[in-house]
């Protein structure tokens, strides 16, 4: 048998939670300030409504050229962005501005007088501002609704605790996943919409297998610390939780290296996912269904007080 | 344990069977031309290019209109009972008001409109000075219905438009309470679908006031194609349900013109309308723009008019089309429309499949070499996995984007969690000394209620993306739902059975 964690790995996951729950709040708060400081900059044309277009264009170009190019023939406001690397591709985005046809003509006409025939228009987008509104409102029931049934499923297959717990991780993993996401220059559109609640079902995956571990030594060794019973399980299932998340994260990183578009977009967001997934799953579920378990019998708490003193020592 | 093993073997082969059956046209894509019971997978405008559009049907304006024209044939019925209506008017609430020159007639009139439109009821009869005033109100019944025969009609009329534009296998959907959704794979000038699928085509024939007509009483000041006023009565004689065909002609001066044929009810119509008007201007109005408004000369009895106004041949060619699909029973408005070039996606499918391939090779190499002859037996259902993916999404007539290929790499890079997780059981129960076939047993026993927990949970987050994700997303959507149950199979009862049959020898026991 080749191993890549040792059989008998006994690591203190459990001693260190305090100091991960620290600086999961942090990378939280940094993550909520992102977005909260974005305002509606943060979302794209599917959320918010209005025109885009992908242009790929030939010769020697920046989107400084093609702002200018825009704004020459008086289409104000509108935002350019190299299309995700690739070579000599833009994304043109306008609020809303009009009948899509009209709008989509005058672009045309400025691309033309800037760059004569060296464009071609490879896609355009008009988004009307109510479905804008109805799709942002419609992914918030999605992600919003997602989590509760988590937290109703699992609470119904195992306990009330590792429901939280599993919530408290989930809402973890989005919103820094969401705050990476945003840090390195993305915006909320679909495919985000996508990654986020693929993020919640494989957060969510870790958790049943991890807790599955858990119920079962619970039942066979009756009387046991619940903090050694965590721990144990989370050895027990820690190569299982490597291998899967090297697996994953080797196919969304293949995605996000190979691919492009949308596709590209949501392999970024799943590759930060599947990381912070494996992280929340050791440290975030178990620490909060240890601390809520603990507050329901005053002898547990001595019990998992003491046993993380003693480890913490 | 034979006879289990034989039973099993036989679903095995079976969904396989029909798995690789049902993927044969889309994989022989141009080639495959007999009957079979699954058709080429569609490709998504994502990837085939095309125009996509998403309409809002004003369906209260529908019933605005329908007010109009009921309330046209009563003021014809009450004027064939001799009573004289001073002024009538259509309010956006859904009622309408009947101002009478006198009450001599009242009752006559309350119960001809009665009679002729039950739909009605009577609020107040109230004076106007001399002149009794009646205000009817549309019941809110009577208008919703009206509504949703609009959209229903609507979608028949975008229907009946697309197929004159001869693109195969459009997408016509109705989405939402009023919306309708359009595809058009293939399609690259949406301006020119947008003006024959868009147009209202709303045809109305009025009068144009003659001299001794007060000004501004009865009559609405509409323009022509050069933009100059024409003054026409408010009241429409005729709608374009009179047309029952249209063609593209030229006039004696070789100009191009529609000439439209008229159903039996509208020749009738025509033949009064042209037969009391001898000498005044009729106009024919399309989409509140007046084309012409030619003089009556003679009463016209053939059931023939036309329209001319200087149109080129591509427009004729497109109003011909609109007034044979029919009118739309209510204006639409563009909410949401995209164009993708027929280019783009391809590209993108190429660089999917590639990154795909990429992250197989790379699974399969790592379980290969980790869990050895077992992890042969992961690769092999993994394979198999995707194929009965496929399989299930062309059986299911789904339609393939990109999103769902990236939802198919995902699913294979999870699929492979359920393998590590009965793998890593199995090797649990050899370390605690349990020998070949019961290791494999319970380890396959023990994982199963993780497996299936996880699974389920999956499957919640994707039927949740399918209800409130649109069009891309939800390709992604089936993809991962398809993918558990594709995934639970392959991984628990194909691998079960795989080790069932193969010894799978290593130098200790099970080579895992």
């Amino acid at each position: 048998m080749r191993e890549l964690i040792p059989t008998n790995a006994k690591i203190d996951f459990m001693g260190k939670r305090f100091v991960c729950m620290l600086l999961s709040l942090v990378a939280f708060a940094a993550s909520v300030y992102i977005f909260v400081q974005r305002g509606n900059e943060k979302y794209g044309t599917d959320f918010l409504g209005g025109h885009e277009f992908l242009v790929s264009l030939n010769g020697d170009i920046d989107s400084e050229k093609i702002r200018s190019g825009l704004a020459a023939q008086n289409i104000d406001g509108a935002r350019v962005q190299a299309f995700q690397g690739a070579k000599n591709e833009y994304s043109i985005r306008l609020g809303e501005a009009g009948e899509a046809d009209a709008v989509r003509a005058k672009v045309e006409g400025a691309l033309r007088t800037a760059f004569g025939d060296a464009y071609t228009i490879q896609k355009t987008d008009y988004v009307g501002p109510t479905v804008g509104r109805e799709l942002r409102t419609s992914a918030l029931w999605a992600v919003g609704l997602g989590i509760l049934g988590m937290l109703i499923y699992i609470a119904i297959r195992f306990e009330f605790a590792v429901g939280v717990g599993t919530i408290v991780a989930l809402v973890h993993d989005v919103v820094i996943a969401t705050g990476i996401y945003l840090l390195s220059g993305h915006i909320i559109g679909m495919a985000t919409l996508a990654g986020a609640l693929t993020i919640v079902g494989y957060s969510v995956n870790d958790t049943v297998v991890v807790f599955d571990r858990v119920r079962e030594q619970r039942n066979k060794k009756k009387g046991a610390k619940l903090v050694d019973i965590v721990n144990e399980a989370l050895n027990f299932t820690l190569s299982r939780t490597v291998i899967t998340h090297l697996l994953t994260f080797f196919s969304a990183l293949a995605l996000y290296v190979f691919a492009d578009g949308d596709i590209k977009d949501l392999s970024l967001y799943l590759c930060a996912g599947i990381l912070l997934g494996s992280y929340s799953t050791i440290f975030i579920v178990s620490s909060v269904v240890i601390m809520l378990e603990g507050k329901k019998s005053p002898q547990a708490v001595g019990t998992t007080a003491q046993a993380a003193k003693a480890s913490g020592a | 344990m034979v006879r289990d093993i034989q039973q099993r073997t036989v679903i095995f082969v079976a969904v396989v069977a029909l798995s690789v059956l049902s993927l044969l046209p889309t994989v022989l894509r141009d080639n495959f031309t007999q009957k079979w019971f699954t058709k080429p997978m569609a490709l998504g405008l994502d990837i085939s290019g095309g125009v996509h559009l998403v309409y809002g049907v004003k369906a209260r304006e529908a019933v605005t209109s329908r007010l109009q024209t009921l309330l046209a044939g009563l003021r014809s019925d009450l004027r064939s009972k001799k009573i004289a209506v001073a002024q009538s008017t259509v309010s956006s609430d859904n009622s309408l008001q009947v101002t009478l020159l006198s009450d001599a007639s009242l009752e006559t009139a309350k119960a001809t409109i009665q009679e002729k439109a039950p739909e009605l009821n009577l609020v107040v009869t109230e004076m106007d000075g001399s002149r009794p005033r009646l205000r009817y109100q549309l019941s809110d019944m009577a208008a919703k219905k009206i509504e949703t025969d609009a959209i229903e009609q609507a979608v028949e009329t975008l229907r009946n438009r697309v197929d004159q534009f001869g693109v195969s296998e459009p997408l016509i959907q109705r989405s939402g309470e009023n919306r309708i959704i359009l595809q058009m794979p293939g399609v690259s000038d949406i301006n020119a679908v947008k003006k024959v699928v868009g147009s209202v085509a709303k045809l109305e024939f009025r009068l144009v006031p003659g001299p001794g007509t007060p000004q501004g009483v009865g009559t609405l000041t509409l323009k022509n194609k050069e933009g100059q006023p024409v003054v026409v009565e408010d009241q429409a004689l005729m709608t374009g349900d009179a047309v029952s065909d249209a063609r593209v002609d030229f006039d004696q001066q070789g100009q191009v013109e529609v000439s439209l044929r008229l159903s039996s009810l509208g020749q009738q119509t025509f033949a009064r309308i042209t037969s009391e008007n001898v000498g005044r201007q009729l106009a024919i109005i399309l989409d509140g723009l007046v084309y012409s408004a030619p003089v009556i000369r003679d009463a016209i009895t053939g059931g023939q008019a036309s329209i001319s106004g200087g149109f080129t041949m591509d427009e004729a060619r497109q109003l011909k089309v609109v007034l044979k699909a029919g009118a739309l029973p209510a204006p639409l408005t563009v909410l949401e429309e995209r164009t993708v070039g027929p280019t783009l996606g391809l590209e993108s499918v190429k660089k999917g499949v590639v990154a795909m391939a990429i992250g197989f090779v790379a699974i399969s190499l790592f379980m290969m070499v980790y869990y050895a002859k077992s992890g042969v037996v992961a690769v092999v259902t993994l394979m198999l996995n995707a194929i009965i993916m496929m399989a299930c999404l062309s059986f299911f007539g789904a339609t393939l984007t990109l999103p769902g290929l990236a939802g198919l790499a995902l699913t294979i890079g999870m699929a492979v969690d359920s393998n590590v997780i009965i793998f890593e059981r199995i090797r649990d129960e050899i370390r605690n000394g349990a020998g070949r076939d019961v290791a494999v047993a319970s380890g396959f026993d023990k994982a199963f209620s993780a497996i299936f927990d996880a699974n389920v949970t999956t499957l919640l987050a994707g039927m949740l993306l399918y209800y409130f994700g649109t069009g891309a997303i939800r390709g992604f959507a089936v993809t991962l739902s398809v993918g558990v149950v594709t995934t639970v199979f392959c991984a628990v009862f194909v691998a079960r059975l795989l080790f069932d049959y193969f010894e799978l020898k290593g130098k200790q026991g099970l080579s895992i």
